[in-house]
């Protein structure tokens, strides 16, 4: 199924710069606020973090698909609205927890009216089953286990907010 | 949590799971009865290659109780799809646990193991927890 053309250009573009610039936002604080004891932790999101570019990645994703989730709900009736709209939360709660340190500052993309809500719930699905493929390839290269278990339950998330949006009506 | 821990965790999981899918096909009737059952085969064969694991993690697995107490009482198909949702659900977390113990293709096989137990868990439910074994 070809994907549809639900973001402009310029949408994307804007989700980008917002996204790059909230990861550097994050590294920024982080450092300054990191101990420069040898003997801590790794602090999630600190320089010597190893996991740092992970978190910044799946933290971006779950802010994407939060956005993708707000720019739907606008085109939705209201009562199909609010069903996405508890969904799409959950990926503001999986990026705190797995990226604490970025600044989420997606702005949703213009409402485009006159969309097909059916195919709109359908992007949802297949943003979600990507998602949830996704965290399941990204738990491997987590060094802290911690960061793993999260990484596997938004993966977990993905795929049952999937199987939800296979039961919405319009 | 070391590797064979997280497995025991499971295994100890999926032995409740079993037994619980006993009682919520007594309740369940036609195509549902069939899912419930066909559940509990996939829980059988998870519990297997579990004990395999361990057995081959140096540990001893632990054998399954004769009974579990539910965490709610089953005496229809409402909470029959309640019971399976919600041990559906801990296992989903527990999986996950176990992918973060684990390394590589383990992890990964963990990983999507969480995430047909989380299906599943909605496919009774027909809504998304937050975080998948929390309750």
């Amino acid at each position: 199924m070809p994907d549809l053309p639900l973001l402009t250009r310029r949408d994307v573009l804007r989700l980008g710069t917002a996204v790059v610039a909230g990861a550097s936002l994050a590294a920024c604080t982080s450092a300054s606020n990191t101990s420069p004891s040898q003997s801590a932790p790794p602090t999630p999101g600190a320089p010597d973090d190893p996991d740092a570019r992970l978190r910044g990645t799946v933290g971006s994703g779950e802010q994407v698909l939060s956005g993708l989730y707000q720019y739907v709900a606008t085109l939705l009736p209201a009562k199909t609205a609010a069903k996405v709209t508890a969904l799409g939360a959950r990926h503001d709660a999986y990026q705190k927890a797995i990226s604490p340190n970025a600044i989420a500052s997606i702005p949703s993309p213009q409402p485009q009216p006159g969309k097909d809500p059916a195919v709109l719930i359908e992007r949802l699905r297949t943003a979600e089953t990507q998602a949830a493929a996704e965290r399941a390839q990204q738990s491997l290269t987590a060094q802290d286990t911690e960061l793993a278990r999260l990484i596997v339950l938004a993966g977990a998330g993905a795929a049952s907010a999937a199987e939800v949006l296979r039961t919405v009506t319009t | 949590m070391t590797e064979v821990e997280s497995a025991a965790v499971v295994l100890d999981g999926t032995n409740a799971a079993i037994y619980a899918y006993g009682l919520v096909a007594a309740r369940l009737t036609g195509t549902e009865q069939q899912r419930a059952l066909s559940a509990m085969a996939e829980h059988r064969v998870r519990r297997d290659q579990l004990r395999t694991r361990i057995a081959a993690l140096g540990a001893t697995p632990a054998a399954a109780a004769p009974a579990y107490t539910p965490p709610v009482a089953v005496s229809d198909a409402v909470t029959a799809r309640a019971l399976a949702a919600l041990v559906e659900d801990r296992l989903a977390g527990q999986w996950a646990g176990l992918a973060a113990a684990s390394k590589d293709r383990a992890r990964s096989d963990a990983a999507l193991t969480a995430q047909t137990c989380a299906v599943r868990s909605v496919s009774w439910s027909g809504t998304a927890p937050l975080w998948n074994g929390a309750r």
